[in-house]
């Protein structure tokens, strides 16, 4: 029967057996993944992916979901800020107030996923996971986040103008590095969709305690602000942590500013690296091409989905991506921010929280 | 290990051995579930357990198709309560024959004892189960006794059966369901070895060395100088063999893992190495936990399975993958057959004819080989 081919135009490039060399940076060893097998390649292969995208003159989006800063992840997200990796951040509140946690100095500890809630609880250590913190802490935080929020205009902020103010603040008074305090630096937005859900919102309800006209966010302004920003650069790009909330934001702008500007295409490249998995119709697990049937995703776009834990892939991806793109990173053509006086500018021009942008 | 034997001093189960018994659920045929499966079931992996029910019952049993259903158990289901789902199945005629793992047929045998199994908690100390001598699977707990006594009645019947050579593990497997019958014609009701046997129904193991059975087979060898040997030449063989005299194939695959392969190789080895091109499955369903994005076989979809010429590629459509733990989807899979028109087919009694369909794959190899 014919099931032997003689030759197939599938079978073209070897897989070639990874070879276990002392000393390989992780640039080598990510690039020798690209002619290994499964998630292995699929990363190496987010690596090509992230590269064309700082190439191809985008505007790169980055979605924070899952307790990477707690994880121990904050600083490898600042150092995309730092060398514009990426443009725009869309994170969860925790990752931000993990993040602001450790910017004032304390810390997360190293614990074990099996350890006695019970005794933890007596001992009020907050546990995510395998790693532990002190609820004492976390509450002062929330106070100083309270305090904060309190000296604050009074009037609705979207959460892009609250969180470049609170990067601000925290910059000015611990001279940290972090997520927050990299964005301020580098002026680059900050959305938090669901920013009630997290200890962010538990600090803004905490300054509304204290004064009723305080602790207002104007979540819708961020929809139209982002939207806009679609509008004004419309080669996007988006980098995927986790999936989740952010997920869905960077993605719905996309298809929001498509409606106000049919020229809009949907984004041009997609990463996403996630746990989750597309067969329990959840959007954090779903698949890429599900994705280009919103118009979120444009229909050519390079895509490409790892499935893996951030914790794993991330510190590789990154420092690999450091090496191998450092050319493209010093020569890329950035989006440029500015957020003086409440108003985000991108290339000079206001981006409005109040009316979508007609067709440029 | 003495220390752990249930009967030694301060060996009490500490309250962890109060869960009710385990017994293995027999589906009834509940219109009550069908109707949640045909109405309630409409997307996600509710959705494609009803296609599979719709599949296996609607075509894959339907009378003018005569499919030959091969039913794969990988994981730990006879331990949580599966084996009664797998009887009536057999009971019935709706599986023609099984692929296991060791530990399931292993853990089969506890039920036949008369052992007992308990519900309990996946969440307990197990140093205390350790020094209580209680045995975990996650949340099914029981005594080691249960262990050692289950071994004793293994080693007993391999010197009281006198099995000796080279045998293929449907062979060993029906002497030990005779066996279980015989201390108690009843336990083919709770035992689905025993129910093999009596239905006529071959169970292959693609592992026999790596499970509790395999280890007293072992011991047999060693210390009572036995000569029984489990030949997996020949299960590979009977299951080609019965694969190729199939009118229409098709696979119920539960889990994945080892089994799953033993079953899907028939087609390569009939048109691979037999030279007798059959065409692949034409039915394929599995309900797993496993995914395909890691790139292992256990969550290899039935398309990639085509590449392999596996399953045929004209029959896609009759494929389809349930993400699900099987102890939540199997018993729904089943209450949805055994409420079907289609619900009782004539038993093929494979197991009695193992010989002459062996006979017959060597025939049509040896046609294949001159037709070339």
């Amino acid at each position: 029967m014919s099931r032997v081919a003689k030759s197939s135009r599938f079978l073209k490039a070897p897989v070639q057996p990874f070879e276990v060399r002392a000393g390989a940076t992780a640039e080598d060893v990510l690039e020798r993944m690209e002619r290994i097998s499964f998630q292995g390649r699929t990363l190496a292969t987010a690596q090509r992916v992230w590269q064309r995208m700082l190439g191809d003159r985008c505007l790169i989006f980055l979605g924070l979901a899952g307790a990477l800063s707690a994880g121990g992840l904050r600083l490898a997200v600042a150092h995309l800020i730092h060398t514009r990796a990426v443009d725009c951040l869309v994170s969860t509140g925790a990752n931000l107030y993990h993040d602001l946690h450790e910017t004032r100095g304390r810390h997360h500890f190293i614990g074990s996923p099996a350890a006695d809630d019970g005794a933890l609880a007596a001992e009020r250590i907050d546990r995510v996971y395998d790693t532990f913190a002190s609820e004492d802490e976390f509450a002062d935080n929330d106070e100083w986040i309270a305090q904060f929020a309190l000296t604050l205009e009074a009037r609705p902020h979207t959460t892009r103008e609250f969180l470049y103010r609170l990067g601000e603040r925290l910059w000015t008074e611990t001279g940290g590095d972090g997520i927050l305090t990299a964005a301020f630096r580098a002026g680059i937005p900050i959305y938090c969709p669901a920013i009630a859900d997290s200890s962010i919102g538990m600090g803004l309800a905490q300054a509304r305690h204290h004064d009723p006209a305080a602790g207002h966010i104007d979540t819708i302004g961020d929809v139209i602000e982002s939207t806009n920003l679609v509008i004004a650069h419309p080669q996007t790009a988006s980098v995927v942590f986790g999936g989740g909330t952010p997920k869905n934001f960077i993605n719905q702008a996309a298809v929001e500013a498509e409606y106000f500007c049919p020229d809009v295409k949907g984004h041009r490249y997609a990463i996403q690296i996630v746990t989750d998995v597309p067969f329990y119709g959840g959007a954090s697990g779903s698949t890429l091409e599900e994705a280009e049937s919103w118009g979120k995703l444009a229909a050519d776009a390079a895509r490409v989905s790892v499935r893996a834990d951030a914790t794993l892939a991330v510190p590789l991806l990154l420092t690999a991506l450091s090496g191998s793109a450092a050319d493209l990173l010093a020569t890329r053509v950035l989006p440029a921010f500015s957020q003086d006086g409440g108003t985000l500018r991108i290339n000079d021009a206001p981006v409005s929280t109040s009316r979508f942008a007609s067709s440029q | 290990m003495p220390h752990r034997a249930p009967g030694s001093p301060k060996s009490t189960s500490g309250g962890h051995l109060s869960g009710r018994p385990i017994r293995y659920y027999r589906p009834k045929g509940s219109p009550e579930i069908r109707q949640l499966i045909d109405d309630g079931f409409q997307a996600f992996n509710a959705a494609r357990l009803g296609e599979a029910c719709r599949i296996y019952s609607d075509k894959m049993l339907a009378p003018d198709h005569d499919t030959t259903i091969g039913l794969t158990i990988a994981g730990a289901l006879t331990p949580a309560g599966l084996g009664g789902c797998m009887i009536e199945l057999m009971e019935r005629g709706l599986v023609d024959f099984v692929i296991s793992t060791g530990a399931n047929l292993y853990h089969d045998l506890h039920y036949a004892l008369n052992f007992t199994l308990h519900r309990g908690s996946p969440f307990v100390d197990d140093r205390v189960l350790y020094n209580e001598g209680v045995i975990r699977i996650y949340d099914v707990l029981f005594p080691a006794q249960v262990l050692l006594d289950t071994d004793t009645y293994i080693r007993d019947f391999l010197v009281r059966s006198g099995l000796s050579g080279p045998m293929a593990t449907s062979e060993f497997h029906l002497a030990l369901g005779r066996d279980l019958l015989e201390r108690d014609p009843d336990c083919a009701t709770y035992s689905v070895v025993a129910a093999a046997a009596a239905y006529g129904v071959p169970i292959y193991t693609s592992s026999p060395g790596d499970s509790s059975i395999g280890m007293n087979i072992a011991y047999h060898e060693l210390m009572n100088g036995g000569t029984l040997m489990i030949d997996p030449n020949r299960d590979v063989n009977e299951i080609c063999a019965i694969i190729l005299a199939g009118e229409k194939n098709g696979a119920v695959i539960l889990g994945g893992g080892s089994p799953k392969n033993f079953y899907l190789q028939g087609q390569p080895t009939l048109w691979e190495v037999y030279g007798i091109p059959k065409g692949g499955n034409d039915y394929f369903i599995q309900i797993t936990t496993d995914q395909v994005v890691w790139g292992g076989l256990s969550g290899a979809t039935p398309a990639e399975a085509v590449s392999w010429g596996k399953v045929n590629p004209g029959v896609l459509p009759d494929t389809v993958v349930t993400y699900a733990d099987s102890t939540i989807a199997f018993p729904l899979f089943c209450e949805y057959a055994v409420g079907h028109a289609n619900n009782r087919r004539a038993r093929k009694g494979l197991v009695h004819k193992r010989d002459a369909l062996v006979a017959a794959l060597k025939e049509a190899a040896r046609e294949a080989a001159a037709s070339r």
